[in-house]
């Protein structure tokens, strides 16, 4: 267990009474509860912790934040295993375990750093230049192999244990942010009354200031921040969301948002998931997201040792962990004296490096007399391997060396300051160059949102802080609030101001730009920027996506701007002409887990069960899916495959009886004086002037005069009818009608609604059938001249109510039964104890396909979109008497003859051949090209009947080719079988069975 | 985003179900016999940068068919009325 | 064969007395079903909504007609605005035939009345976590004051239609939540997890 070399005695916001053990690639560390890895690391004097995506250079901890481009991770083992995360936003728990990524065998001996050396071979794009040649090398082996070479951590192939969840919040305003804007917002817009959710990232609050050394009202600011985020948790309309990054701003003030709610816990959590995902829906929104610091460009800057200004002192002050004693501080602003001031605090030895001009600095003040501060001067080397080392300095204007080596171990730079206007600009705002501050804000705002503080480009601590209260009380009286007390805000001591002078890059002149980098993820330097703007690819989207800049897990958060500039120096423009990139959500990566919630596997899409489903289950049914019905395929017996199940159920229903769960159909019924004048609209045949207790199929065309759907239309009573439609068309249709109702015909009479679920229905089908129904059904005459084909009558089983039909699909003798869905599982129970002395038993879709292709019956393969009524021989039944959508459309020219595929039937030639639903019609063997389809198969099945396959198929001009031989091609499976042309009914022609 | 429901108030995108062109007239009467009013009404459809009327049914709710007037630039709702509008039958 | 058929409630299995899923601790939500309770959906004749509002409105002794979305009970029946022509009406089994004949009243000449009774499964969720179990699933701001106090909304939890009516019992909140009866095995899974996090009891009959 090593100990914490640079951990400071006393300080920080870490509980020092209590010591976390964790480890890092193998070896085992210790912390203390508020620590992160990456300041955990530090206080124990671990700077490398990672190698570079490309050159596998030896990386470091960059910064303190979401931002970190270097310090990535492995988290978790097996199915928890988790690459890429930053080390500097993981809270350590006892027993974390974290390795480094993308080195062999290890970090401090990582062989493929070999890569380095090659580096004049992989410049940015080097890709579209080289490793061309042979052509079928690149994806056998050079990609395989770059591949392989370049990356970052590696995903874990195992499903992941954890769970997720979704969940809604609404609010008045919504602070992303709880930095001294975003807290001095909260407390102004909740204390007037506003609704109130203040989102953080971070588990503690105050933003910068919980790594800061200023006062706040005579108190420590990280002190002074966390009272104020007590006080808020207090008030019952505000909800705090720490950890929780708002990673999207979606249109209407709709927020996306992650909140990581056990992933810091370490023990088992089996009540919490793992993380949430949030959507907040708010009226208002304050970004206060603050800002981020950017680095200076020069050569060595990714060594270990060389980190942001703002976090080395945030090390400092929020952790007590010590990152380096002989510091150089090399900046071109006053707010980087901060950290000058606190490291000589802690008694290191400091020497601040100024891009800028002795006479406009005000930030040496802050530093006792004595500390070494140079002026014009910058950094144009980092020098050491594994670790800074020296610094050789120059001129600012590049004329020459100032200093050869100077030693270090830790550099801290800052070349400004870059407001996080992501979530402004994510609905399309763009960003504009901001002379003042030399960098990017927002122009102006949307109704209803504003920016504070850092994100609004005010690094003014006290200004930040009034702005804040100034947003809050705008918002909160933008949603209605009426403000009662004011809300001051507390005062700072004067800060030395900004005072930035833009220095984008140390000069080619004394810095190699081979090695200086812009974007540390993906190893992009300024040569790469130089060859992109020499090849033509200098505006800032064709160089990101030529270099790829930006275009890492970090999103490029240190690297874009100062890469703006590089290139706008490049290519001589002004920077505001320069442009840049769209930000798009996510803010940060987010786990694809997280994204899904709940619905993961299983729980994908929701599951719907009929009444019977208990009963197909212990019958040993094999599902389908219908929609997001499951639905029994068939129900196969010891020893039987799916073949042998099918032919045995359609036998018995052929021979004896069997019976089919048809509940999942669409069921509407219709009330109302104009029920059947709406239904003589809707659908090609006529149903007003049907007679009470008489069912009839009917056909729904579209506007356009394609068949929608076919179904069965009974009427009940005078003003009283009821519809069913195909399981799959039922929401569609019901759409259907209640758009004509609304928008077309809204002065008809009639009402209506969806019974789907109300009614279970089942349909007993077979030459048993009335044998089987008249032992159980009480109340209807269920003889053939009392209840022929197509009449419907209320009857009871027991002392359920049952609605018969007689319909059938399947061409036997058959009858419909709808029972209130509570009386399903009984009434099918009941009617399967009846019909065991006549041999009834259970069939699924299957069979029910293969009976109802072998009748002819058209369904969903052929109503697919692109057939007419008379394409499927079903056009005899459109009324030419009484208008209805999709009359006139229907009759066009070109739907219409001897040009339009036609409903047929097909039969191999040779009796033991198959064909395949969707293979083609074609005149001979081995026709290719684009116009020698005939049409296509629809659905093909066996017929145990004619023992042999059957198919439907739609064929040109097919109703005049009956007996013609014609061939079923399938290119892609190679295979080509000859068929005869039929009429599509292939038993019982004159339909006898089902009529009597 | 959401859109307002008339009845039920701002909700959710999701519980929306787009329903297409609402500027188009449905022919009837004379024109009922002219195809070409037809293919007018199923097929051509302007699809402005700016605003545009179309229909939305809120499915997840209460099921009324919406007219909304959206701009598609920018997804910015002006106006949403029961469909069709001035004309709901029955209201009170 | 039997002369009496077997009724099966759509959660049959799925939500015994006792605890709920995993969690532990102080339940924050309670759950029951409410079985074989009366749901039915009126919908107002042509030109008839105003006549049928003002037909509510005095069966439930109101001074002002329910504006959109709000409910309100009495003798037992409880009836909310869900649709500018629609409404729904909830009753439990022991009021069943007063309320059916109460409704039958009310929409004589006004209204058609569907019965969607089985079609139907109803559970209440009450306790401090009932609103933010229901959160993880609807984005209905049941927490705000955009909705009127007693309510009747259809929404969709997680993608699974339901109708979620506020009711006030003893002065405290429960939400009636009425979903399509074939979704209720995804329903429970959801709910189980929804409430894992805050504890949950299940009530018998």
């Amino acid at each position: 267990m090593s100990g914490q070399s640079n951990r400071l005695p006393s300080g920080g916001l870490i509980d020092r009474t209590r010591v976390i053990s964790f480890t890092f690639d193998g070896r085992t560390y210790s912390g203390h509860p508020g620590d992160t890895l990456a300041s955990a690391l530090i206080a124990s004097g671990i700077h490398l912790v990672g190698r570079s995506f490309k050159y596998h250079r030896p990386r470091g901890i960059y910064s303190s934040g979401s931002e970190e481009p270097s310090a990535l991770v492995t988290l978790g083992e097996g199915g928890r295993t988790e690459p890429n995360i930053p080390a500097t936003m993981v809270e350590i728990f006892d027993g974390l375990v974290a390795r480094s990524q993308n080195r062999w065998p290890s970090l401090s001996f990582d062989l493929m750093a070999v890569n380095s050396l090659l580096k004049p071979f992989f410049p940015a794009g080097f890709y579209y230049k080289t490793f061309m040649w042979p052509r079928s090398f690149w994806y056998r082996l050079y990609e395989p192999a770059i591949r392989r070479a370049a990356g970052l951590g590696t995903v874990a192939e195992l499903p992941d244990p954890d769970s997720y969840e979704h969940a809604h919040a609404h609010c008045d305003v919504l602070i992303v942010g709880a930095g001294p804007a975003g807290l001095m917002a909260a407390q102004a817009a909740a204390r007037a009354g506003a609704r109130v959710v203040l989102a953080d990232e971070r588990a503690v609050a105050g933003g910068h200031l919980a790594g800061e050394s200023i006062e706040i009202d005579g108190r420590q600011c990280a002190d002074w921040a966390q009272d104020l985020y007590a006080e808020l948790s207090e008030l019952e309309n505000v909800r705090l969301l720490p950890r929780t990054s708002v990673f999207g701003r979606y249109d209407g003030l709709t927020f996306g948002a992650i909140e990581r709610v056990s992933d810091h816990i370490g023990a088992d959590t089996p009540n919490l998931p793992r993380q949430r995902r949030w959507t907040i829906q708010a009226k208002q929104l304050i970004c206060a997201a603050g800002a981020i610091e950017r680095p200076l460009v020069f050569e060595g800057n990714d060594r270990p040792g060389v980190m942001l200004a703002r976090a080395a002192r945030n090390y400092l002050n929020q952790y007590g962990a010590l990152p380096g004693r002989n510091v150089v501080v090399a900046a071109n602003n006053d707010d980087a004296y901060l950290t000058a001031r606190d490291f000589v605090d802690a008694g290191a030895d400091v020497t601040v490096i100024d891009g800028r001009p002795q006479e406009i600095v005000t930030g040496s003040a802050l530093l006792a007399d004595g500390v070494d501060v140079r002026f014009e001067q910058c950094i144009a080397q980092a020098r050491g391997k594994m670790h800074v080392s020296s610094v050789r300095l120059a001129s600012v204007d590049g004329t020459g060396e100032s200093e050869i080596g100077l030693p270090c171990d830790l550099v801290c730079v800052s070349g400004g300051w870059n407001p996080t206007i992501h979530l402004l600009s994510h609905c399309g705002g763009r960003p504009r160059w901001n002379e003042r501050i030399a960098s990017f804000t927002m122009g102006k705002l949307e109704n209803d949102v504003q920016a504070v503080g850092g994100a609004a480009g005010t690094f003014d601590l006290q200004k930040s802080l009034h702005e804040g209260v100034a947003a809050g009380v705008s918002a909160a009286k933008a949603c209605g609030a009426k403000p009662s007390r004011t809300v001051t805000a507390p005062s700072v001591d004067k800060l030395p101001s900004y005072g930035v002078q833009a220095l984008w890059r140390a000069l080619d002149s004394v810095s190699k730009s081979g090695a200086a980098f812009v974007d540390f993820q993906n190893d992009v330097t300024v040569a790469d920027l130089e060859v992109a703007e020499r090849e033509g690819f200098g505006h800032s989207e064709h160089a990101k996506r030529y270099t790829t800049l930006g275009m890492a897990t970090d999103q490029g958060k240190l690297a874009n701007v100062n890469a703006i500039g590089i290139l706008s120096e490049l290519l001589g423009t002004p920077i505001a002409e320069t442009g840049t990139t769209t930000y798009r959500p996510l803010y940060t990566p987010a786990a694809l887990g997280t994204l899904a919630g709940q619905r993961q596997g299983h729980e994908f899409r929701a599951t719907r069960h009929s009444a019977m489903h208990a009963w197909h289950e212990k019958n040993g049914a094999v599902f389908t899916d219908a929609g997001l019905w499951l639905r029994p395929y068939y129900y196969p017996r010891e020893g039987e495959d799916f073949a042998a199940a099918v032919k045995r159920e359609v036998l018995n229903v052929r021979s004896a009886v069997g019976m089919v769960d048809v509940s999942t159909l669409g069921k509407i019924e219709l009330k109302g004086p104009d029920a059947g004048t709406f239904l003589d609209r809707l659908y090609i045949n006529s149903f007003s002037k049907m007679k009470v207790g008489r069912a009839r199929y009917g056909v729904m065309l579209r506007e356009d005069g394609m068949v929608f759907d076919d179904g069965t239309v009974t009427r009940l009573a005078e003003d009283h009818y009821f519809v069913t439609v195909t399981t799959a068309n039922a929401s569609p249709v019901m759409q259907h009608m209640e758009f004509c109702h609304q928008v077309h015909w809204p002065e008809l009479d009639v009402q209506f609604c969806s019974v789907s679920e109300a009614w279970a229905a089942m349909a007993v089908a077979g030459p048993k059938a009335r044998d089987t129904l008249e032992r159980i059904v009480q109340g209807i005459d269920l003889s053939n001249e009392a209840f022929p084909l197509q009449s419907v009558a209320n009857a009871k089983i027991g002392d359920a109510f049952v609605r018969v039909f007689r319909i059938s699909f399947s061409g036997e003798l058959a009858y419909e039964l709808y029972t209130p869905a509570n009386c399903g599982l009984g009434v099918w129970e009941a009617i399967m104890e009846a019909g065991a002395q006549d041999g009834i038993s259970a069939y699924g879709t299957e069979a029910m396909t293969v009976m109802r292709t072998e009748k002819g019956h058209v369904a969903g393969p052929e109503l697919d979109g692109r057939t007419t009524a008379d394409d499927l021989s079903l056009g005899r039944m459109m009324s030419e008497r009484k208008d209805y959508i999709g009359r006139w459309l229907a009759a066009r020219s070109g739907l219409v003859g001897e040009g339009r595929i036609q409903l047929v039937g097909i039969k191999p030639v040779n009796v033991g051949d198959r064909f395949r639903m969707g293979a083609h019609l074609v005149n001979a063997p081995g026709a290719i090209g684009p116009d020698v389809s005939h049409g296509h198969v629809t659905t093909s099945v066996y017929s145990p009947a004619c023992d042999h396959f059957i198919g439907l198929a739609l064929l040109k001009n097919g109703r005049n080719r009956i007996g013609e031989r014609i061939f079923v091609a399938s290119p892609l499976h190679q295979e080509i079988v000859e068929v005869e042309v039929t009429h599509p009914v292939f038993v019982d022609e004159r339909g006898e069975r089902m009529r009597g | 985003m959401q859109i307002p429901c008339p009845w039920c108030g701002l909700r959710p995108l999701d519980e929306f179900a787009y329903g297409g062109d609402a500027t188009k007239k449905r022919p009837t009467g004379k024109r009922q016999a002219d195809t070409s009013a037809w293919v007018d009404y199923v097929y051509i459809h302007d699809n402005p940068a700016g605003r545009h009327r179309e229909y939305w049914q809120h499915v997840g709710g209460c099921r009324s068919w919406i007219v909304i007037t959206r701009d598609t630039t920018n997804h910015a709702i002006s106006k949403a009325e029961l469909a069709p509008p001035d004309s709901r039958g029955g209201r009170r | 064969m039997a002369d009496v058929i077997a009724r099966h409630s759509a959660l049959a299995g799925l939500l015994e007395p006792g605890r709920v899923g995993t969690g532990s601790g102080d339940a924050g939500v309670t759950i029951s079903e409410c079985r074989d309770a009366l749901q039915l959906q009126l919908i107002a004749r042509n030109g008839q909504a105003g006549a049928l509002a003002s037909e509510v409105k005095r069966h439930l002794r109101r001074k002002q007609a329910l504006s959109p979305l709000e409910g309100a009970e009495r003798d037992g029946l409880f009836i909310c605005a869900t649709g500018p022509h629609e409404y729904w009406a909830v009753a439990d089994p022991r009021d069943a035939a007063k309320s059916v004949k109460a409704l039958e009243k009310i929409a004589k000449g006004r209204a058609s009345i569907f019965d969607q009774s089985d079609g139907r499964f109803l559970v209440h969720l009450s306790g401090p976590k009932a609103v933010d179990a229901l959160a993880k699933g609807t984005s209905l701001d049941l927490g705000g004051a955009a909705l009127p106090g007693e309510c009747g909304v259809g929404t969709t939890i997680e993608h699974i239609p339901a109708l979620i009516s506020r009711r006030w019992l003893q002065g405290a909140a429960m939400y009636e939540v009425s979903v399509p009866r074939s979704y209720a095995g995804s329903f429970m899974t959801w709910l189980e997890e929804a409430t894992r996090e805050y504890g949950a009891i299940a009530e018998g009959d």
